[in-house]
């Protein structure tokens, strides 16, 4: 029996674990320790994702115990396009913390977090069972909101509680979203509940799929459940609103779509909610853009500009929803194509807009006046993946774009899309002029005097801000990962075959 | 699965050969001017901007067009902004805004002519996607009304940048336009309307104007109208006239690269662009006044220039729609007028105030405008000579005639509003002298330029006060979200 599904999770935890042992021990190799950690985990998750994209779907029964009672975990080609992101987020969030100079006690925590939180998002990415699900998005919780809290700052307990409202709130729905279809079909394995979808009274499915789509709201930031999205970014600092928002928040679109495709059967059932799914994703981008135009303050506005780009991600499923069939596969792997794209630029603007912030000791924009000229490496970091997120081509967030349009069947939602990039032009422009302005040579405060040269950081944003350019003029290869991670998700054969041969075992 | 960006490239043929050659001499003279400059932090984006220009021409599919139309805005960004003054910020901005709303119109007809065909060769576009490229065009071509990012861009800028900037940009959008576009709503041409509207229209703004480069930025809108109205004529009405507008695209460019070449060294060698205050330059720099000579003579299309062979095969073109034809002769009488004032402010007005001894030049200054002088004097002798224009008898006495008129006109007209057009930019009531013209630019941007506060302030104020909402306000919003998606998923 292949293990690969279990260690995704299993790794990281005993991680988390290695990771606090070592910094009570002997402090000094805490980073080492967590990058090992990292190292270990993305091989893990590397060699689950290659499984997955290659052969059939890899079941696993924990324990050997089959559906219906045990617990089953799963990697089909499109959750292997999601671990595949994580195995890069752990990675580069390891490397980026090498060379942080924060020593506090929380700082010193958050190594084991961070793994924590991975091992929560691995776990929501591999799990083929509902009630499991929801444990792994309360870990995910957890860990998140002692990343956002851990900051020694005024609002950061506020920015936390805040958080922590939304996230119980977003977990006793999809408890109650579970526990409605464990009623109903008396299992919380996905692969029997999605036989017993079509059969479901329509008003428990219904109710269901409302609460999962609020519960999943909350947790992407859908407009008008984003408002404690910003704060925490803010709150939480470059690093961690980066492993929030370009990774943890990824997962949870992943969790959406699985729910919807899978047990809830959503495009054959209730194809009604990818109209709603429309709406919303228009509505996020418009008001995502518009309110990062009139942000003074760089992390917030990057967090807006995450709630837009959900909603670019959104457009590409919803259309997806709506065609249904084989063309569907087409919008799911636009959807796709945009998620990975956003995941590598919004982790480069993060992690290189920390630089400059660390520099000038200031968020706001307009205290970050000529500070590009201190960080040449950030500022170019930052600039490449603003092109790449406005959507200048040939860079990968242009042909992501490109993909998510083609796949819409109206006109209108073209015209959002357009409408953002030029909106997004307007405040990744100005903060580049700002950045880069010469009359005020020295009004910054002495540089912080630790971490002086972060050369790691700078090589791991630079990296992925390349990366995010590059994916344009390598769309080929690029679609046929996302195609063959789209069919896992629209083609459930392959999800539901193992399955029901795993319960006549 | 073809790629999404093919880059596919290949050196053009006939009329648009020509305008590769142009690209590609221009480009490397005005870099050479520039790195002369000593403006060594300009060196790269000018790089930047002449490749893009000149993988525009050699694009072979519509998203490499997009790229390089894309580039040229970016790197345009960047020598605009400049030394990143306030000013030089909010002018770069506002360009590459609305570069990019162009580069979007583009991506929307694109999306539209690929989900149809299924193909981006370069070719016309299908109708559909028709709407959305003509308002890409009328952006990049500074088409009126959408002029302005043109003329407040290009005279902010260095001295040797505005050159650079006036070759690829607006020429760009008129060669994508002869690629791509095919449009005449209801059997009217719209376009060769509005760009021959626009010829007309930017020339009396020129009239007005009395700062250099802004006067020369004004006639390039002109001119382009020109071009405009050329590719506005092609779709059924003259076979002839997108060649015609390519052709005045090559001698255009050229012409214009010049004059701005001169006005350069005129405003270097006077420290300020106000042209009432310039003069006496005819004798003190004869090779300066030759080439300024040349240049206006040929934008004013005099027999045996390069703008009189493009202008005469754009008017034949013209002939079935005389509206377009009568709106092209009268820019060109207003053309005439507006240099024969640029050439007299510039070197036969009596010195204003006198100037004292004149910072020596040195020759190397010289050497572009020299070359290229020459390039547009062997235009104007030898049309013919250029790859891809088409056999015409250029110098046959009715030709020439009608090229005369309208420079008879303007000469007629000069006699009588010499006064008008010469007076001091301080008496017609403009307090700018100079540096000075720069506020009034502004000032005209910002119509209410002492209000506290912009008209969308308080909204703003509101949007972020929405956004700091308290944690059982967030409840019930989720809560009523929840109520709403469950109403709308009821099963009825």
């Amino acid at each position: 029996m292949n293990h690969l599904p279990v260690l995704v999770v299993v790794i990281p935890v005993a991680g988390a674990f290695l990771i606090s042992l070592v910094d009570t021990v002997r402090p000094a190799f805490k980073s080492t320790a967590a990058l090992l950690v990292a190292t270990a985990h993305s091989t893990t998750l590397v060699a689950a994702a290659y499984r997955g994209m290659t052969g059939p779907a890899l079941l696993y029964s924990v324990g050997e115990w089959i559906a219906p009672v045990g617990i089953s975990l799963m990697v089909d080609s499109f959750s292997a396009f999601f671990l595949l992101l994580l195995a890069i987020g752990h990675l580069a969030s390891a490397l980026v913390r090498i060379e942080s100079g924060d020593r506090s006690e929380w700082a010193r925590k958050s190594a084991a977090l961070i793994a924590l939180f991975f091992a929560a998002l691995s776990g929501i990415t591999v799990t083929a069972d509902l009630f499991n699900l929801f444990i792994f998005v309360e870990l995910a919780t957890v860990c998140s909101i002692g990343l956002i809290a851990r900051k020694r700052h005024p609002g950061s307990a506020v920015a936390g509680f805040v958080a922590l409202m939304a996230a119980t709130i977003s977990g006793a729905l999809l408890l109650f979203a579970v526990l409605v279809l464990y009623v109903a079909t008396g299992t919380v394995a996905m692969p029997l509940v999605a036989q017993a979808a079509p059969d479901l009274p329509a008003h428990l499915h219904g109710m269901a799929t409302a609460a999962i789509i609020v519960s999943f709201g909350i947790k992407i930031g859908l407009v008008p459940m984003h408002f404690w999205q910003p704060r925490t970014y803010h709150a939480a600092g470059t690093t961690v609103a980066a492993i929030l928002s370009a990774f943890g928040l990824k997962i949870h679109v992943y969790a959406l779509l699985r729910l919807l495709w899978f047990p809830l059967q959503a495009p054959v059932v209730l194809p009604g909610v990818y109209s709603i799914l429309l709406v919303m994703g228009m509505v996020n981008i418009l008001t995502g853009h518009s309110m990062a135009m009139i942000e003074r303050n760089l992390v917030r506005m990057l967090a807006f500009s995450s709630i837009a780009h959900v909603g670019y991600i959104l457009l590409g499923v919803a259309a997806a929803g709506r065609i249904g069939g084989s063309a569907a596969v087409y919008a799911v792997a636009a959807a796709l194509f945009h998620t990975g794209m956003h995941t590598l630029m919004k982790s480069a603007l993060f992690w290189s807009g920390h630089r400059l912030i660390h520099l000038s000791r200031s968020s706001r924009i307009m205290d970050l006046g000529g500070i590009a000229w201190r960080a040449p490496g950030s500022i170019i970091a930052f600039s490449l993946a603003a092109l790449a997120i406005i959507g200048i081509p040939p860079t990968g967030g242009f042909a992501s774009k490109w993909f998510v349009a083609m796949a819409q069947q109206a006109l209108l939602p073209v015209l959002v899309i357009g409408a953002g990039t030029v909106i997004s032009l307007v405040y990744y422009g100005r903060f580049f002029l700002i950045a880069t302005r010469r009359d005020p040579p020295d009004s910054f405060p002495a540089p912080h005097p630790l971490s002086l040269r972060p050369r790691l950081q700078t090589a791991v944003v630079l990296a992925l801000a390349v990366a995010a350019v590059m994916a344009g003029t390598r769309d080929v290869q690029v679609r046929s990962l996302l195609l063959r991670a789209a069919e896992g998700l629209v083609d459930q054969a392959d999800f539901v075959g193992p399955a029901l041969i795993g319960r006549g075992r | 699965m073809n790629t999404l960006f093919p880059f596919a490239l290949a050196i053009p043929e006939g009329i648009y050969f020509s305008a590769f050659l142009v690209f590609l001499f221009l480009g490397v003279i005005l870099f050479l001017n520039i790195l002369r400059q000593k403006e060594g932090r300009y060196a790269f984006p000018a790089a930047v901007h002449v490749a893009a220009g000149v993988l525009a021409i050699l694009a072979r599919d519509i998203m490499t067009l997009l790229v390089a139309w894309e580039v040229l805005a970016f790197s345009a960004f960047i020598l605009i902004r400049g030394t990143g003054t306030a000013r030089g910020r909010r002018i770069s901005l506002r360009y590459l805004v609305i570069q990019v709303t162009g580069g979007v119109f583009f991506f929307f007809a694109a999306l539209l002519h690929f989900g149809e065909t299924g193909s981006l060769v370069t070719g016309i576009l299908v109708p559909s996607a028709q709407p959305f490229m003509v308002a890409a065009i009328l952006i990049k071509t500074a088409t009126m009304p959408v002029h302005f990012w043109l003329t407040q861009a290009y005279p902010s800028v260095e001295l040797s940048i505005t050159p650079l900037l006036s070759v690829y940009t607006t020429k760009v959008g008129v060669l994508t336009a002869a690629q791509l576009i095919w449009i005449s709503p209801a059997g009217f041409p719209v376009l060769a309307w509005l760009g021959a509207g626009t010829a007309v229209g930017a020339v009396i703004l020129a009239l007005l104007q009395h700062e250099a480069r802004k006067l020369l930025s004004y006639h390039i809108v002109s001119q382009v109208g020109y071009m405009v109205a050329g590719i506005g004529l092609a779709a059924g009405f003259s076979a002839m006239a997108a060649t015609a507008g390519m052709f005045h695209l090559v001698t255009h460019t050229l012409y214009k690269a010049l004059l701005l070449l001169v006005a350069a060294q005129a405003v270097h060698h006077r420290g300020h662009e106000d042209l009432t205050r310039m003069g006496g330059l005819g004798s003190r720099r004869p090779l300066l006044l030759l080439c300024g000579i040349i240049g206006a003579a040929a934008i004013s299309g005099v027999p045996f220039t390069s703008g009189y062979a493009s202008k005469y095969l754009l008017k034949e073109a013209s002939q079935a729609q005389p509206l377009v034809t009568y709106l092209l002769y009268a820019a060109s009488v207003g053309t005439g007028l507006s240099f024969i004032k640029f050439t007299h402010l510039l070197f036969f007005n009596r010195a204003n105030p006198p100037s004292s001894d004149p910072s020596k030049t040195r020759a190397p200054s010289m050497v572009p405008l020299v070359l290229v002088a020459g390039i547009t004097v062997l235009i104007g002798l030898f049309p013919h000579a250029v790859p891809g224009v088409p056999r015409r008898a250029f110098f046959t006495p009715s030709s020439l005639l009608s090229a005369l008129l309208p420079l008879a006109a303007s000469a007629l007209l000069w006699m009588v509003l010499k006064k008008r057009l010469t007076r001091p930019a301080t008496t017609v009531g403009r307090a700018g002298t100079g540096a000075g013209g720069v506020h009034a630019t502004d000032t005209r941007a910002k119509p209410f330029p002492g209000k506290a506060h912009a008209p969308g302030t308080r909204l703003r104020r509101g949007a972020r006060t929405l956004h700091n909402l308290g944690p059982q306000a967030q409840v019930l919003l989720f809560l009523l979200v929840l109520a709403v998606t469950a109403g709308l998923l009821w099963p009825r």
